[in-house]
């Protein structure tokens, strides 16, 4: 009898164990979902600055219809990505366009040093670098989540539960190509 | 203090000599007691008095010693105040009047003293703000219960009242971005309520309490979190209170944002002059004056203009 009571005990110990377990796998996951739409939405208020910069650009007559066409490139890119799936494919391509839209206004910028010391393009440029800084933050938040997250699905005996019940797959952290092809190193294994 | 010779140091020929002739007098003394034989208690009056005369006179060198290295200390102490531009103020009776202010002057239930308090101006890329940075000293009182064992075996339980003493040191800034938000590594329970960051890391070392949770988001930017999960790291005990009134105070346990940290001394007097000629650094108090700063410039409205005042 007292046989019985251990192992039902056990069984217990064992279901419970197992349910929060589970529960923790899908909390690392609302958080990784979370931590992706933080990155998105602070894609997306780079909105709020291009009708600015599209007034802008009209100043600046030679360099006008790259920036225009810069800053619809990085329009439609946000346009693309979704707070609710994550895609690092999408965030890669907002990141290209945003370096090359920033790239381009700096540019035309030095072109024109009077324009450069006027409020509102200081205003903007200074928007657009705390944006950026908001960005490069989230997406650190986001990877740190994404770490945490597999972590927990990975080790043991959380691989097991994965496996038997949560079936979830480790997620790919955002790379910044631009930034690891300029570092010129990416970790690899040892064969 | 070119003028002074080097190396500066205490006259202690007149101390040495002193002691000199009365271990020598006490000496021959002695000799004497021993040559005629005298064995009468007297006898070890010389010894008594060769041994407080050299007990005085080590006393006398340390005490010396030691006056000479906390003037260093307070010359220097001024120089980094001066550095920094920064002002002592009177702390009579401020304790109570920031207790109304703020929840972290409320600690202590038997006493709470402003030990220190210095008023200063920090001048940024994008904000400039006044500052006072303080150490506040708060006793908690206590009973407990032990027990003791007599020669005879006998158990018997006692109460002692026992007092904690605690420091706590921080600044106080005029902060016009937040308001009714309270942001602390303490408090942390299994269960903690208050709002979630999107940052894992985050939510588990710090606690979040806000009037209302748009309050909190609209605050805690991703760029901000990382920087209050860095300021957590290097700082012990964590809290940023942001008041109803528009001020923050923002505290630690760790005592050396102001670090004496001097090279040389009064002992080494060109040197000591040229090292406090010169731009004291304190780091410490360098990145916690940036962290506020870093708070202002990514919770402001740039379309706005920056704070200049205050």
């Amino acid at each position: 009898m007292e046989a019985l009571y251990v192992i039902l005990g056990l069984g217990i110990i064992i279901v419970v164990m197992g349910i929060a377990i589970n529960n923790g796998i899908i909390r690392r996951r609302n958080m990784v979902v979370r931590a992706w739409a933080d990155v998105i939405t602070y894609e997306r208020q780079k909105n709020e600055t291009l009708p600015a910069l599209e007034k802008e650009a009209h100043n600046y007559k030679d360099h006008e219809k790259s920036l225009l066409a810069d800053i619809t490139a990085l329009r439609s890119a946000i346009g693309k990505a979704s707070r609710g799936t994550v895609n690092t494919d999408d965030l890669a391509s907002i990141e290209a366009a945003t370096a090359k839209m920033v790239s381009g206004f700096n540019i035309a910028v030095e072109a024109y040093p009077d324009l450069k010391m006027a409020d509102v393009t200081m205003s903007l440029m200074r928007k657009i670098s705390e944006l950026q800084d908001n960005i490069a933050a989230a997406i650190s938040i986001f990877n740190s989540n994404i770490e945490v997250f597999n972590s927990g699905i990975q080790v043991f005996p959380n691989s097991l539960v994965n496996s038997m019940f949560t079936h979830e797959k480790a997620y790919k952290p955002f790379e910044n190509e631009a930034a690891t092809s300029s570092l010129g190193y990416s970790p690899q294994r040892e064969s | 203090m070119q003028d002074f010779p080097a190396p500066v140091a205490f006259d202690n020929s007149h101390l040495n000599r002193m002691t000199l002739i009365i271990c020598l007098v006490s000496v021959v003394t002695a000799g004497l007691f021993y040559i005629n034989g005298i064995h009468n208690p007297y006898a070890v009056l010389p010894a008594a008095v060769t041994a407080i005369t050299l007990g005085i006179y080590i006393y006398r060198r340390l005490s010396r010693k030691s006056a000479f290295t906390s003037l260093s200390d307070r010359i220097h102490y001024q120089s980094v105040l001066h550095d920094y531009g920064l002002e002592e103020t009177p702390v009579r009776a401020k304790a109570q009047g920031l207790a109304n202010r703020f929840q972290a002057f409320r600690l202590g239930n038997h006493s709470r003293e402003l030990k220190k308090l210095l008023h200063g101006r920090y001048h940024g890329d994008e904000h400039e703000f006044t500052y006072d940075y303080y150490h506040f000293h708060y006793v908690n009182r206590r009973t407990e219960t032990y027990t003791t064992t007599d020669s005879k075996g006998n158990v018997r339980v006692r109460t002692r009242t026992v007092y904690d003493h605690f420091d706590r040191f921080g600044f106080i800034v005029a902060f016009q971005f937040a308001k009714n938000l309270r942001i602390s590594e303490s408090g942390l329970s299994f269960f903690n309520k208050g709002w979630k960051s999107s940052s894992v890391s985050f939510n588990k070392n710090f606690n979040v309490r806000a009037d209302s949770e748009m309050e909190a988001a609209k605050f805690l930017t991703p760029k901000l979190i990382l920087e209050i999960e860095a300021a957590g790291k290097a700082l012990t005990g964590l809290d940023m209170e942001f008041n109803s009134a528009g001020d923050l105070c923002f505290s630690f346990d760790d005592r050396n944002t102001l670090a004496k940290g001097r090279m040389h001394g009064l002992e080494n007097p060109v040197d000591f002059e040229r090292e406090i000629a010169g731009h004291s650094s304190q780091p410490k108090l360098d990145s916690a004056l940036e962290f506020i700063h870093t708070l202002m410039k990514y919770s402001d409205n740039n379309f706005e203009h920056p704070t200049r005042s205050r």
